[in-house]
């Protein structure tokens, strides 16, 4: 742009006596098409009346440009939420100079999912904790609310042990105690 | 990717490497790791990262391989690497992919920009969950 800020005697005013934003504001309205009698005579003006509106069009060719949002950006932002909810509360997976720790969270989905997914039944987890006993590293304390339709019949050793069998090969740790405490559905009342 | 503390690594008298670069090592080293689904940035991190991209686009540059989710602490004492993922089990547990990572990581920024850290840390966020029927291999038992 043709604009030397070096020969503006004040901040955003020319030599002769005119300040940008005016210019500026008669670029941006199409009033600079008009004659105006110092203007039209004034090099300080006319030079810098040559750089806006090179800038103005090129804002205008910009503002006009069809702008749109890189593939896959709304998936990487819902992921980004979702695994931001899923920070906090961690339980150790690893101690010593490099620790590695996972969000109870994160176990506890993986706890619900072994719920839910016992073959054979329409079991469903609901609340669910998670801690690691004081100290320790690799076992872990599980809570988890069972809803289950009351004319259903499983073994709940089953589900025992699939929980830990899940959490084992999903997470790594082992379930210390399990406590499961279950809600019996009524026929019609939604397990969700 | 967050660079925090000290600025560059020094490697060697004269020789220094940014943060950003052990950020893209480390992020490509835990991508490499059998079981890492994916690196999870924080919120912060990832508009950070957003503006970097649309920064490159807008300059020309060529974007760079997102460092989303790795975090590069230097002190003046030494210089640290945390790396969060994100993981798919997938027949293999959070623990043994978080142990792959510490040593891929180690090994990678080692030998490939001679930096030597003092800590590499994983923090799993998320546990990518397939039936254990679907993982299990035919004849074997629950």
């Amino acid at each position: 742009m043709a604009l030397n800020r070096g020969r503006l005697a004040r901040s955003g005013r020319l030599p002769c006596g005119h300040t940008i934003d005016s210019l500026w504001e008669r670029v941006r309205s199409g009033a600079s098409a008009v004659p105006d009698e110092h203007v039209a005579r004034c090099r300080h003006c006319q030079t810098a009346l040559e750089g806006l509106r090179a800038l103005h069009a090129a804002t205008e060719e910009l503002a006009a440009e069809e702008v749109s949002a890189p593939p896959g950006l709304f998936d990487r932002v819902m992921r980004v939420v979702r695994t931001e909810a899923r920070r906090g509360d961690t339980v150790p997976l690893v101690t010593g100079p490099d620790p590695a720790s996972v969000s109870t969270t994160a176990v506890a989905a993986v706890v619900r999912f072994a719920v839910d997914t016992l073959p054979g039944q329409r079991l469903r987890a609901r609340r669910c904790r998670v801690q690691a006993p004081p100290g320790t590293v690799d076992v872990l304390d599980v809570s988890v609310e069972v809803l289950s339709p009351s004319a259903a019949e499983w073994d709940e050793t089953e589900l025992r042990r699939r929980i830990a069998a899940v959490v084992s090969a999903h997470v790594g740790v082992r379930v210390r105690r399990l406590e499961l405490d279950v809600v019996p559905l009524e026929p019609g009342e939604e397990a969700r | 990717m967050t660079g925090v503390g000290g600025g560059a690594v020094c490697v060697a008298e004269g020789v220094l490497v940014e943060p950003r670069a052990v950020a893209r090592v480390a992020a490509a080293a835990t991508r490499r790791v059998a079981g890492v689904v994916g690196l999870e940035p924080t919120l912060t991190g990832f508009v950070v990262e957003l503006g970097r991209r649309v920064r490159d686009v807008a300059t020309g540059r060529e974007a760079a391989d997102p460092v989303d989710g790795v975090r590069v602490e230097t002190t003046a004492g030494g210089q640290s690497v945390v790396v969060t993922v994100a993981l798919s089990v997938g027949g293999r547990s959070a623990r043994d992919v978080s142990v792959d990572v510490v040593h891929g990581v180690r090994e990678a920024l080692d030998r490939q920009l001679g930096v030597r850290v003092d800590r590499v840390e994983v923090v799993v966020v998320d546990v990518a969950l397939i039936p254990p029927e679907a993982a299990e291999e035919p004849g074997a038992s629950t």
